[in-house]
């Protein structure tokens, strides 16, 4: 019966991981392995499923509202999906206390992340890159299409691969590293980075989860669940935004994330 | 460009598809399998290297159907996003976009090699 507590959880995941923007992996992964005491690397490979599932579910919509740019999404999938895999071998000689503390890290800078001041600069000359294969776009805002360039496309690159490795470590989606490598380095417009990074997720997620799941290390009792609830709660969570004051939201999970940040940090030491 | 927009889009749709069907699997089969699984989380405290392949020769074996169809489940939902890229790289080449056709085989060449990844990680 234990294993049903897991999809009400799961559906709660998926719906703060929802109206926040943040994956479900951040709160599943805590929830696992601290509160049902499951081992971090089967509780790393139960969270890549869920986000493959949300990633894949919601790409449609983000399509249909013109914010997606898929031939940015392509070039920077190169940059994500070998990081991933060298996430996944990393992950393979680091210690499970060392992925505690990881992790740990990883919520304590999520946290910090919520109260960044979000600037919107645009790039006045489209990177040469960007020009060969035709990456500039324009996207719909107030009822007029806004066109932009794009600005140092190796850098976003590279911090793609990072990103990767990360995703592919800690089973989250890193949507918060892609979203700062294309809004930081490459200028993309905010609306266009988290509608293209929310594409390009599930395609970061399924080069670990391949991996994982012929390793073994996907295991049904837990994936299930966690899948189903994560959808579920998701699909929840984006008919329910509107109506919700989403500052408040963020403002109490902050506080939930560095609690649990603390816990698995003294997880990862004790 | 307004094609690839539309196709891109038409493919996004048969991902989301893809997902209620991959989701209806999983949730058949973790019912299946349910009442198999007293405490499942006990075994799974600490780390046991067992693969994919020896879990799918276990459970035949034990009839336990339900983790089987489990797996297929599971095995649908990772492919999606591959088979995205799969799709996306075809586009491009029949639109006779060699650059962005080129990408995209070396994502799809990726995340293959990933998969390989697993059956050779201890």
């Amino acid at each position: 019966m234990i294993s049903l507590a897991l999809l009400p959880i799961s559906i709660v995941a998926g719906f703060i991981g929802s109206i926040l923007g943040l994956g479900g992996g951040v709160v599943v992964v805590p929830v696992l392995t601290l509160y049902f005491g499951v081992e971090i690397r089967y509780a790393v490979a139960a969270s890549l499923i869920s986000i493959i599932a949300t990633s894949s579910g919601a790409a449609a919509s983000f399509l249909k509202d013109h914010l997606t740019n898929v031939r940015l999404a392509i070039l920077l999938e190169i940059g994500t999906v070998f990081g991933a895999m060298t996430g996944f071998l990393l992950s393979s000689s680091l210690k499970s206390s060392s992925l505690f503390i990881f992790f740990g890290g990883f919520l304590i800078f999520s946290a910090l992340m919520m109260f960044r001041q979000k600037n919107d600069p645009r790039a006045k000359i489209n990177h040469p890159w960007s020009e060969k294969l035709g990456l500039n776009s324009k996207f719909p805002e107030n009822g007029k299409w806004i066109h932009y360039n794009l600005a140092n496309i190796p850098l976003g690159l590279f911090s793609m691969y990072f990103a990767g490795i990360i995703s592919g470590i800690l089973g989250i989606g890193s949507g918060i590293f892609k979203m700062m490598a294309m809004d930081s380095a490459m200028k993309v417009p905010m609306k266009v980075s988290s509608a293209t990074s929310n594409f390009m997720i599930g395609v970061t997620a399924a080069a670990s989860a391949g991996a994982y799941f012929l390793r073994g290390d996907v295991k049904p009792e837990i994936a299930s669940p966690v899948a189903i609830g994560i959808i579920i709660g998701a699909w929840l969570g984006a008919k329910v935004m509107p109506k919700l004051n989403a500052k408040v939201i963020r403002k109490a999970f902050i506080i939930v994330m560095i609690i649990a940040a603390t816990q698995m940090i003294m997880k990862g030491l004790s | 460009m307004k094609d690839i927009n539309k196709m891109e889009l038409l493919i996004s749709k048969f991902l989301r598809l893809g997902v209620i069907i991959s989701g209806l699997i999983i949730l058949s089969g973790w019912l299946m399998s349910f009442e198999a699984d007293k405490n499942p989380f006990i075994s799974l405290q600490s780390y046991q290297h067992f693969s994919l392949i020896n879990s799918l020769e276990m459970n035949f074996i034990l009839n336990n159907w339900g983790k089987v169809i489990s797996y297929l489940g599971l095995m649908i939902l990772i492919s999606l996003p591959v088979l995205r890229v799969f799709l996306s790289t075809i586009l491009f080449i029949r639109q006779k976009e060699k650059m962005m056709a080129f990408l995209g085989t070396v994502v799809f060449i990726g995340l293959i090699l990933s998969f390989f990844m697993g059956i050779e990680g201890k």
